[in-house]
Parts: structure tokens; sequence; C-alpha cells
């Protein structure tokens, strides 16, 4: 700078401009800077910043103050005015912090106090999904089914190995999958993944349960999915396990006609078609009459009339034998819609995401 | 699989496609896509080989269509023969059969409108006639083949051999990528060079272009789960792999393999050698036929004489006694008595299966009791005035930045979405309190709870546990106040009894208003009120109150 006032009178006329403006920021900014670290409340903050940044505040007026000056000027000024700026909005911010501070430390000196009793008025709302999970509950229980859970965190053998999912099989594809960093874990820890399936139960229940069997899991899955109105990468899922002698897909159907005439509480055709899921054979998917068209074809169904609704089959023999159970004499039936689905289709919700927002203006319509 | 309709109609006998549109989800899979030139079929995950060959689709849409394919099986038979290529695979295990044969003079050139327009429905682009012969044979019959430039084979003394690769082996895949391998992957190499990732991708050098003079055709079948964890590792599911990883047979192989041959013999080529390793017997199966069995688990009666149909219109043979039937050989998915259930039962019709009524005793009743208090306590919440919530399992970013938690307790995800998913919820609160901070935009009172699992890592072991986690702003300086006096109405009605115990110096709570919950003279679980500097920081301005006990 100093060797630049030197070259000639011209030079000279420019850094003293440029001394002047530059003299103004350092006047506001030490005198600002002053009352900022007075102010002893939240008015008086508010009340400097408005000074300084409101409409005709001094800091936003200061521009105009540039208006004679050249491009090279601007370019030694520009920076520093954003310095004065930022230096000021720095100090307002802080103190804000300070006294928010000072009224937070204020209230640490609070005692308990709590009142043991309390009179209610008002209730709250059960969540939708847990609602609908307690009517299942009693629909099969109705039917002799008593409930059972499994571990959200689980290995790969109960949720794929034993379900006759090996390793590297292409099946696998089925099942995007989050696997847990073990980096923490010890050092005997298997492989561990969120379960994909409420079938994780599956092979426990033949382990733990006496013969007949009827249980039914309802609870938490997971799949790497990005999210949108239609895919969720946390959803409930509902499993029947049900294993006695002489079991047939005609079971099957009855189970899908049971769950889907009560829970839509109404008369629905329900058919069955092939599917391949590796622990059934023979797989089923389970697919209901689309009630948005009554089986005419519409926008909803693709114009088939049908809509997917779970998934099933009878139960594996080597998932069988893997659970200790002869599949000789014994078979059995698994079937399991996903919860979310059938909600969305039986209220007309339009984003599977509202069930775990916590927006209780959504909740509450329920 | 993407099923080209005029192809398919040249290999089978289609009266209407409508109908087999109808019939394919409710006979054999579900389709993803149908327009006017192709068909595809939801391939993913399914366990029928058959169907990524347009004759194995051509058999299935006989059988369901009660039809005819229009090709027959041929018996082909390879002889070996020539001195210019010699072909080794260095581990059975790692290839059960390598054929390779040597072709001098095929014309580089384009494809056939025809054929071109069977690659376009197949959803595969038209390269050059000698590439796209390898393609069109490889969705006919299923089997993948690949062609490499002679030269890069070592010309007149070429030698291929399959080995694993090197450790910090290098290849320039055809696709332009440069992927280093190592001992887990399976490559085709020549004297001096890889010159493919087995079944996975052809490398770069070895590309066939308009320079080349000689071509070597090559059919294999690798072992596909190798070939699966390469092609993970490298993120390359080719066409080609995908049929591995379902299983080929060598029945096919060499109807594909004599099928290019004959291809390129059109395109002006001269086979000066061919070679094989390995042995050529597919594995037969039988399985028996058990009617009562088949009626059994079905739930139907059918006759005899309709599973022999279903199954003979399958190609399955049916033995004299009718005890047992042969499983035809592209059929690599029917190996037991279910599988063989299921062909009747498809056949049959799924949608004809009627309901029958559950029959047989009643299990006895078990300990419920988890179940049924957890219950109870819901309903007693509701009543005390909270509304039930669902967050995720994990904990969002937003929260885990205001609190202390160690990353050794946390249960991390190896594979996130993005950082909302990065963490399991230690504490189900903290998700709790963003619910709430949200919901105050447009209310005055929240009162919130989840009863969910949190998840933490204890002495290197996960550990799950249900809670109960509730959150409360009431707009008064003291939320904990109204928690917990609800809290006390919601223990009477579900007869539990939650006391107030010591102080927890948790820093996340209000220094003197945080204690442990204690239930039948053991901490449950804690209360208190959220410091304020970690609602701040999630940008809010209430006093919010949390309790978190665990469900016994």
């Amino acid at each position: 700078m100093d060797n630049k006032c030197n070259l000639g009178l011209g030079v000279w006329w420019n850094c003293a401009r440029i001394k002047l403006v530059e003299d103004k920021f350092e006047q506001i900014r030490s005198e600002n800077l002053e009352k900022i670290a007075q102010a002893e409340d939240w008015g008086k903050v508010d009340e400097l910043y408005l000074e300084l940044f409101g409409k005709e505040g001094k800091v936003s007026v200061l521009p105009r103050e540039f208006a004679g000056l050249s491009v090279e000027e601007l370019r030694e000024i520009g920076p520093k005015f954003n310095q004065l700026k930022s230096d000021l909005e720095a100090a307002i911010d802080k103190k804000r912090k300070e006294l928010k501070q000072k009224v937070f430390d204020a209230q640490y000196g609070e005692k308990l106090i709590l009142n043991e009793e309390k009179t209610i008025e008002g209730e709250g709302h059960m969540h939708p999904l847990t609602r609908f999970e307690q009517e299942i509950v009693d629909l099969f229980g109705k039917l002799g089914f008593q409930l059972f859970s499994a571990p959200h965190i689980d290995s790969d053998y109960y949720n794929f190995e034993v379900l006759n999912i090996p390793e590297e099989h292409p099946a696998r594809d089925l099942w995007d999958t989050f696997h847990i960093d073990k980096h923490n874990l010890g050092k005997m820890s298997g492989e561990l993944i969120l379960r994909t399936h409420t079938s994780n139960a599956q092979v426990r229940i033949m382990e733990q349960m006496k013969l007949p069997i009827r249980m039914m899991v309802l609870d938490r899955c997971f799949r790497y999915e990005n999210l949108d109105a239609r895919h969720e990468h946390t959803f409930d899922q509902f499993e029947l396990v049900y294993i006695d002698k002489g079991l047939s897909m005609a079971n099957l159907q009855y189970l899908s006609e049971y769950f889907l005439k009560s829970v839509l509480g109404r008369e629905i055709r329900v058919r069955m078609r092939p599917k391949y899921y590796p622990f059934v054979e023979p797989g089923v998917g389970i697919d209901g009459e689309c009630m948005f068209c009554e089986g005419k074809g519409c926008k909803i169904c693709g114009g088939v009339g049908w809509l997917e609704l779970g998934g099933a089959g009878m139960i594996h023999p080597t998932v069988l034998k893997n659970g200790g159970i002869d599949p000789e004499v014994y078979n059995g039936i698994a079937w399991g819609p996903g919860l979310e689905r059938i909600l969305l289709l039986k209220h007309g919700i339009e984003d599977v995401r509202l069930f775990r927002n916590g927006d209780l203006k959504f909740l509450d319509k329920f | 699989m993407k099923v080209s309709i005029d192809w398919l109609k040249e290999l089978v006998e289609v009266e209407s496609v409508e109908k087999l549109i109808e019939l394919l989800p409710l006979r054999t899979i579900g389709t993803k896509e149908v327009t006017s030139d192709f068909i595809e079929l939801d391939m993913k995950g399914y366990n029928r080989a058959d169907t990524l060959s347009m004759r194995g689709v051509a058999y299935e849409v006989a059988a369901i269509l009660s039809s005819r394919v229009k090709f027959e099986e041929e018996n082909r038979h390879i002889e070996e023969t020539g001195t210019n290529l010699q072909a080794s695979v260095e581990n059975e295990q790692d290839c059960k059969v390598y054929m390779a044969a040597r072709i001098e003079g095929v014309t580089l050139g384009k494809s056939s409108d025809l054929e071109a327009k069977r690659l376009m429905d197949a959803g595969v682009r038209s390269v050059n006639n000698v590439v796209d012969v390898t393609n069109l044979v490889m969705l006919e019959y299923g089997q993948p083949l690949h062609a490499f430039d002679g030269a890069s084979c070592g010309g007149d003394a070429s030698s291929i051999e399959v080995r694993r690769a090197r450790e910090g082996e290098k290849i320039q895949t055809l696709d332009g990528e440069e992927r280093e391998l190592d001992s887990r992957d399976i490559v085709i190499s020549s004297k001096d060079q890889v010159i493919g990732i087995a079944g996975i991708m052809g490398g770069k050098d070895s590309e066939v272009t308009d320079q080349t003079k000689v071509i070597i055709l090559e059919a294999a079948i690798f072992d596909p789960k190798v070939l699966r964890q390469t092609a993970n590792r490298l993120g390359l599911h080719s066409e080609a792999a995908k049929r591995f990883y379902h299983g080929l047979t060598k029945r096919r192989l060499v109807q594909a393999f004599e099928q290019a041959i004959e291809e390129f013999k059109k395109l002006g080529g001269t086979v000066t050698d061919v070679k094989v390793v390995g042995g050529m017997v597919d594995e037969v199966v039988d399985i028996n036929l058990n009617p009562s069995k088949i009626n059994g688990l079905i739930g139907v009666d059918l006759e005899t004489s309709a599973m022999i149909d279903s199954l003979t219109k399958l190609h399955f043979e049916v033995s004299d006694d009718q005890s047992q039937v042969r499983v035809p050989y592209w059929r690599l998915d029917c190996r037991l008595e279910v599988d063989l259930i299921e062909e009747i039962a498809r056949m049959y019709g799924y949608e004809k299966i009627p309901a029958k009524e559950l029959v047989g005793e009643r299990p006895a009743k078990i300990d419920q009791s988890k179940f049924e208090k957890e219950q109870k306590i819901r309903e007693s919440l509701i009543d005390a005035g909270f509304n039930e919530v669902l967050s995720y399992s994990f904990a969002s970013s937003k929260v885990r930045i205001g609190l202390d938690w160690s990353d050794d307790e946390l249960v991390r995800v190896a594979n996130p979405l993005s950082s909302e998913t990065e963490y399991m919820r230690f504490l189900v609160w903290p998700n709790l309190v963003e619910k709430v901070i949200e919901n105050l935009k447009y209310r005055k009172e929240v009162r919130m709870f989840e009863i969910g699992k949190r998840y933490q890592v204890i002495d290197g072991q996960v550990v799950e546990e249900n809670v109960i986690s509730i959150a409360v702003a009431d707009g008064t300086d003291n939320p904990l106040e109204d928690l917990w006096g609800r809290l006390q109405v919601a223990a009477k009605q579900n007869g539990v009894e939650w006391k107030v115990g010591q102080e927890l110096g948790d820093k996340s709570l209000h220094p003197n208003r945080q204690f442990e919950v204690m239930e039948d003279g053991d901490v449950t679980g804690m209360a208190g009120e959220v410091n304020r500097q970690l609602v701040d920081g999630l940008g809010g301005t209430s006093r919010v109150a949390v309790a978190e006990m665990v469900i016994g």
C-alpha cells in the first residue's frame, strides 16, 4: 500500500480516498463491537442488529459511499467491507448465545418439582400401524396363533442360511441388506445384518416350540432401499408359521381369505399365484382383488384388477430339517404380508413415509 | 429376461399373445413389462435358469398354452481337432467344462436387420456380426459365449489357460475400465497376459475388431459362486454373468457352441482347431411320483392322469409304472418331490385351489405376558394423554450431533444409505425430541411415546432392548412435572410402580431435573428435562421432558 502511494499524484489521491473509507469502517467496527459487548438483554441486541443491518442500518448503507470508486479501488475495499460485516454479525451471534446460555444457566438452578398425581383431560391416539397389528393379533389369536419375537440385528445364519439361501445364491438379490460394522464388536462376532424379514424367526420357532405349531410374528424389518413415497428402508411384516401334519395350499388360501376379508371389512376375492422364495416350495404370491376398481382394472392396480398383497408358501423341507422337524411327517405354511402396504391401500394413504415421521397431524386422523 | 415376441413365435406355436400374457403370471412368473415387441419376465432372485434362454421360455410357453415347440433337441457331438490351439484348466472346481474353437476367415461386418431387431427386443446392443452371434446364441440357448481376437491369444500357436488371477494382476475390460484382480478371481489367460475375467467381461486388448483375422470362440461352465463374488466386488453384473449364477448344462453348452460355429461358417469362417477340457455328461435326476402326497400338499383331488399330462407337457418323462419321473435336463430348479408338486400345482392353476379351514388340535397356550404387558402399557399411556408415534431405528444425524455418544457403544451400519442410516439408535428419546420440536410448529402442547427397540454395544456384544420412550413439551417451564404426573396415572392403570430414584449425572439433561426410574427396587430407566442446548441445537425453543424405561 505505502509503495503504491509513492507512485504519483493520481495514485496518491486514490489511496487517500481508500484511507477515508477504511477509517470509517474502523470507526463503525470499534464503536459497535463495544456496544454489542455491553448489551445485557435480547431486546438491546435486536436493537443493535437493526441499527447495523436494518434497511437504513449503518452497515447496510455503506455501499452507497462506494459509488464514486474505481474498479481497482472496489477490489481493495470489497473484502474489507465483507470482513466488517462478518465481524459484527459474529459478535452479535456470540452475544446472543451468551445471553441464551445465561438464561439456561439460570434455569439450571431450578429444583426438581414433581406432582405425583395428575388429573387428565383428553386421550392420546394409538398409531395406526400398532392398532392394525393389534387387530391382526386378535384375529389370528382366534385361530390359535400366538406371538413370537426375534432380534432385529441378526446373524446371516438365521436370516438367510437356514432359510435355504446360501451365500452367493442368486436369490440373495431379493433382499437388499444393511450390514453391521464389526469394528467395535468382539472378535468372535460373526456377520451381523439388519434382518430383512420376520422369517428370521422361523427356525427359532421350530427349535423352541412343541409341535403342532401356530405362531405369529409382527415386527420391524429393514431393507437397503432409498426412501420415496412408495419405498421404505423400514417396514413392519406380519408372518405366520404354521406347522402340523397334513397341511395344504388350500389351508393357505383359507388364511389369505380370512385375513383380507377381516381386515378390509368386506368380501374380497383372493388368489394365489406362483412366486419364488427359497424357503418355501411351492412358493405363493397372494393377490387381492383391487379395492379401487373392484377388479375391473385401474391405474392403481396397473390395469390388471389385482394387487399383490403378500408372500407365502409351503415351508421348504430343507428349512423344516434345519429346524429339527421331519418333513416326511410334518409340513408347514409360512404366510405374511407387509403391513404398511395394506394400510396404504385400505386408507388411501399416498406416502408410506408418513407412518414414521411422527407428524401428529397425520396420526390424529386415525 | 426380455423375451422377443417375434422370435418366440419362431420357436413355439403361440395362437394368442394376449392369452400368453394373461397366463404367464398365473402359471409361471410375474412380468415386469409388456410391449408389442417383448415380454420382460421378472427374474429378480428367481431360480429358473431355463427361463434365461429363449428355448427354455419356449418350452414353458408350450406347456402353459398346450402347444408345441418348433425346434428339435439336437444331440451334438464335439470332436477335438487341430494343433494351433491349446486349452487348459488349472483347477477343475473353477471350470467344469471349457471349450474353445479357433476360426479363421470371418469377415467382420454388420448383422442383418432381423438379428438386430432380435437383439434390440432382448435389450442387447448390436455391436458387430461376430459379437452379435455370441449374444444371439446366448439368448437362444442360455449359454454365454465369448469371442477373443486370435492375435491376442498367440496367433498360430494360441494357448489359453483358465486360472486364478495373480495378486495385483491388471486388465482393462471391454468397458474401458482398468480392473485390479487377485487370487479370488478366475481369469482367462494367454501365454503372456490376462485376456478376460471368466464369465464376466473380456479384455479390451483381446476385443474383436476389423483388424481381426482369427477368432477364438469360448464356451464354458465356471463356478457360479466365485463369479458372483468377483462380479459383486467389481460391480459388474453382465447378462452373461447372470446366466452363470443361475446354472448351466453341458448339453446346452455343446448345442450353443456348435450353433455359434455354424453361424461363423455362414460369415465365411473355417474352423481350424477345437479343444475340450472336462466331461460332457449332465446329471440325471429322477423324482418319485406319489399322487396322494401331491394331492395332500396342494389340497385338491387330481387324477393321476391329469398330473402325468401336466408333467408331460413340461417334458418330464414318466416311467412305465408311473412311480418316477425324469426331470428334463434344462430344469436345474427341479430336484425334490416338492419341486414336482409345484409343477403340478401351477399347471393346474394356483387360483383354482379352494380354501380349506384349519383342522387339527390347537397348540398349548404359551406364555404371552411379555406381549400383553407391552399392549397394556401402550393403552395406559394413551389413556394418560400421550400420542403413539413410530420413529426409525436409526439415530437421526441431527440428534447425534448434540449427544455425547461414544462410537464404541454405538451399533454402526457398514453400508448406510446416508448419514441418516449410519447409526442405530442408542436411545429412543432423542428421536422423539426431534419429533416434538417439529410438531410444536403446529401445536402448543405435544405428548408422545414410542414403544420400540434401542440398540447398544455392551462388552463387544450387540444388545437390543425393548423400551417405552416418552417426550413432552407442554408450554410450561417444567414439562417433567406433566410427564411424571401422567406417567403415574398410567402406571397405576397397568399395575406397575415407577418411582423416583437417584440423580443420573447425565449431561444431556437439566442438572437438577433428572433421575433414575425405579421399578420394584431396580433401576428400569430414566426421566428428566432435556438440556436446553440440545433442544436449541435441534431448532427448538421450548422446554422438553423425556423418560425411557425398559419393558421387563
